[in-house]
């Protein structure tokens, strides 16, 4: 069966190249033929790799040792569900499952324009089968998850304990998928350069796309953090790791992007910077890969070092430079007609929201790679973690927090003074008062204070704005108010499915300014039946309780937890040891949620008396975070159903289009 | 002087002072001292880059015992992060010196933001400028390009979708 796996990768590589060149000999020969067999081998290959993939999985759920892969990461103890998500726990599995949803997005790319965009399909084929086929080949050549181990083990190596959670059975696959979903809309804006065909057609179709992969990348984010301050047991849930800020960067160049092809949908305006911006998401997406898999920056994700990084490097290179020669190819053709008319409009606000998107960008892949640059000019390795990358980003996140209030009261072209001062009297009133009161209550802490602030302006600009919106419709319409609410938002989801992913925005800057400025912690080692606080709550430690399995060791701990002397809770934080990671035991935190804080409780030993040391975290408004992350997705969720209005509008003006061709 | 050995000369230096003092001093480090110390040192397990405060691995435990071990000897929490950045490289250090070529490192993102807002406000407000003498200009009598026209149509279009 590996070999049938082994050779099918092969076959792909061939079906994928000649999807390319069929695609490509169908534009230069004018041949319609020739670009269906480009369009019909994208299908074949999504035949192909999925059968590649069942293959794999039945590999591992058959606990088939002889295959390298296989023994490096399961075992026969390993539960089903991770045998299952073990196929994608290392370099050559993950790799696959990368082709896999690579070839997924070239099909449903494929089949949802059969009837459109024909003078785009050729180009874009090309480009996502020419994705395919290089990813394709790094399995070929480099990481082949199908290779025989010439002496059969009895049992496996077992999968990482850390991967061993269900969390990690969902956020990898959703985070390739929004890697990988950065592909269509590049491979759109390379058809339109290819083609000449400029205009706004590549940016109408791939909309979707980008909102589609914007929304599973940010879902991918929340899980990766989710899964961190469940698992990693210290109390955090983003370290900026070298491939959490991979993760990162695409999703921030992506959100400057559907903020600026606005720009371009209403005045025709930053075409070249669209470009750059999409193609630089998908450009960060491959430099994530090339990090997580080159070895050549150290972190908790990496995959063992390999020539693969190469492979990536090298891909990465011709990304960047075949990007750059397109633009400046039709530099011409992508000039703008329009200017911005006004410092004070929503088209400037835009822009300096892209400004301090691609500066946090910029920062995050500057502390990212800086460790390489000191180590090349000084020799000298250094290590950046949390507080460098906070003394650039909070800053900067609060001066963008700023502008989402600001940007939406401002209107398009030009804010007069009269309707400036109207817009935003009551907002700033609001958050004056708003301010007073945080002084009021105690809050002390500068940032702290600057970030709530920022906060309540937001929130009071979006409420503003959508109640006016309401106001409109109930003057119109007569509709109560939760009515006018909802027709407001269905008619242009849109715009308000954008507001609602700013409600979430703010929801996650409260939170993470609540658990960042006003954590506390303890640490404490205890006996049975002793008691020891943190805040409001007290936490009594009952016993711990010891399990063999053949899977692993475990030390489960019992603690009655009060607050305010009332219980509220019993958690049994746990470490686990597992067989072949003798020297990882893995911690198995437990966590009392409440909506205003979470009280975090490790267990770090225990001792042969009965005695436990525990790390205790008390998080402020951590769940804000979570539950913003939810609005977020709901919002960019809103954003992507489909909008009558819109489509009637671009059936009106693909009718007047004909009648100006005519 | 090479690191190893400047280490051991301080940890040498720390003993015999350690052994000269006066009874009375406090027997144990405190724990805020501990953390002083922990949070401006990375925990080399390898598995997640966090501060040995931060960090709940077994490493981090045996390191945290050392730094104790260390303070308890007399030496200062300046020291103490002295003598593991000659045992282990400056990358031990969470975040880096703020000296020399690692300036460009702390300051870069901000010179590069501040570049490009600036250079953003500039073009802005030389547009405002042009669009401003354009409007100031008479218009034209010559009849309206047939494109321009089409593209208003389609703009009005535009605002009535986001009315």
């Amino acid at each position: 069966m590996a070999e049938i796996g082994f050779y099918l990768l092969y076959i792909g590589l061939g079906v994928a190249a000649l999807s390319v060149a069929s695609s490509l000999m169908g534009v230069f020969t004018h041949s319609p033929s020739l670009i269906r067999v480009g369009e019909r081998g994208s299908l074949a290959l999504l035949a192909i790799v999925t059968l590649t993939m069942i293959l794999l999985a039945r590999l591992f759920l058959m606990d088939d040792f002889a295959v390298q892969y296989v023994a490096e990461h399961s075992s026969r103890s390993t539960p089903t569900l991770y045998k299952f998500t073990a196929l994608w726990g290392g370099q050559s599995g993950s790799l696959l499952l990368w082709v896999w949803i690579q070839s997924i997005y070239t099909a449903a790319v494929v089949l949802t324009n059969r009837r459109k965009n024909r003078d785009l399909m050729p180009y874009a084929n090309a480009v996502l089968s020419g994705i395919t086929a290089f990813f394709l080949v790094t399995l070929c050549f480099a990481s082949n998850p199908f290779l025989r181990l010439a002496a059969v083990p009895l049992d496996g190596a077992g999968l990482n304990p850390l991967l061993q959670n269900p969390m990690m059975a969902i956020h990898p696959p959703t985070l390739y998928v929004g890697y990988i979903g950065f592909s269509v809309p590049f491979a759109f804006a390379m058809a339109a350069l290819a083609s000449g065909r400029t205009g706004d057609t590549w940016i109408r179709t791939s909309r979707r796309w980008t909102l589609f992969t914007w929304f599973v990348l940010g879902t991918g984010i929340l899980l990766g953090s989710w899964w961190a301050y469940l698992e990693l047991g210290w109390g955090g849930y983003w370290a900026w790791d070298p491939v959490e800020n991979a993760s990162l960067m695409p999703w921030l160049t992506g959100t400057a992007y559907l903020h600026s092809v606005m720009i371009q949908e209403r005045r025709r305006m930053l075409k070249v910077w669209n470009m750059v911006l999409i193609a630089a998401s998908f450009a960060l997406s491959i430099l994530g890969t090339f990090i997580t898999r080159s070895g050549v920056i150290s972190s908790v994700h990496s995959f063992a070092q390999s020539s693969v990084g190469y492979y990536f490097l090298f891909f990465l290179v011709v990304i960047v430079f075949s990007s750059i020669a397109m633009i400046l190819y039709r530099l011409p053709e992508l000039s703008a007609r329009n200017r911005v008319e006004s410092i004070l409009s929503k088209e400037s606000a835009f822009l300096f929201n892209n400004v301090l998107l691609l500066g946090i960008t910029f920062a995050v892949l500057w502390g990212t790679l800086f460790p390489i640059l000191s180590e090349w000019v000084r020799g000298t390795k250094i290590t950046v973690t949390l507080t460098w990358f906070n003394h650039f980003n909070v800053p900067l996140g609060l001066a963008l927090l700023l502008l989402m209030g600001i940007g939406p009261l401002l209107a398009w072209r030009k804010t007069s003074t009269v309707l400036l001062l109207r817009s935003f009297r009551w907002p700033v009133l609001i958050t004056v008062a708003g301010s007073a009161a945080l002084v009021i209550l105690g809050v002390r802490d500068v940032m702290a204070a600057m970030s709530y602030t920022f906060c309540l302006f937001v929130l009071a600009c979006t409420a503003i704005e959508v109640l006016h919106g309401a106001a409109a419709r109930r003057r119109l319409h007569g509709e109560g108010l939760i009515s006018s609410l909802v027709h407001l938002v269905g008619n242009n989801k849109r715009r308000y499915g954008g507001y609602i992913v700013h409600v979430g925005i703010v929801m996650i800057f409260l939170g993470i300014t609540g658990s960042s400025a006003f954590q506390q912690e303890t640490t404490a080692t205890v006996k049975p039946g002793e008691s020891f606080q943190l805040g409001p709550y007290t936490l009594t430690y009952q016993e711990v309780i010891f399990q063999r399995t053949a899977r692993a060791e475990s030390y489960t701990s019992r603690v009655d937890v009060a607050r305010h002397g009332t219980p509220v809770a019993t958690l049994h934080p746990a470490r686990e040891i597992f067989p072949s990671f003798r020297n990882q035991p893995a911690t198995e935190v437990d966590i009392y949620h409440a909506l205003s804080e979470d009280l975090y409780v490790v267990l770090l030993t225990t001792t042969d008396a009965g005695g436990a040391t525990f790390k205790v975290y008390l998080n402020p408004l951590i769940s804000w975070i979570w539950l913003g992350g939810v609005v977020l997705l709901l919002g960019g969720f809103i954003t992507m159903l489909p909008d009558v209005r819109e489509r009637r509008f671009a059936y009106q003006a693909s009718l007047e289009l004909k009648r100006v061709a005519t | 002087m090479s690191p190893p050995r400047r280490a051991r000369i301080l940890l040498l230096a720390a003993c015999l002072t350690l052994a000269l003092l006066p009874a009375g001093l406090p027997a144990a480090a405190s724990k805020a001292d501990v953390d002083l110390v922990g949070e401006q040192l990375v925990c080399y397990c390898g598995c997640s880059g966090l501060t040995v405060k931060a960090c709940t691995c077994g490493t981090a435990d045996a390191i945290r015992e050392k730094i104790a071990g260390q303070l308890d000897s007399g030496l200062s929490t300046a020291d103490t992060v002295a003598i593991w950045v000659d045992e282990r490289g400056e990358q031990i250090l969470a975040v880096p010196t703020r000296e020399g070529f690692n300036l460009v490192g702390w300051f870069m993102p901000f010179v590069v933001t501040l570049l490009g807002l600036l250079m953003a406000t500039v073009v802005v407000l030389r547009w405002q400028k042009q669009a401003t003498e354009a409007a100031a200009t008479p218009r034209g009598t010559g009849t309206e390009d047939p494109d321009s026209a089409y593209l208003k149509r389609v703009e009005q279009g535009m605002k009535n979708l986001h009315r």
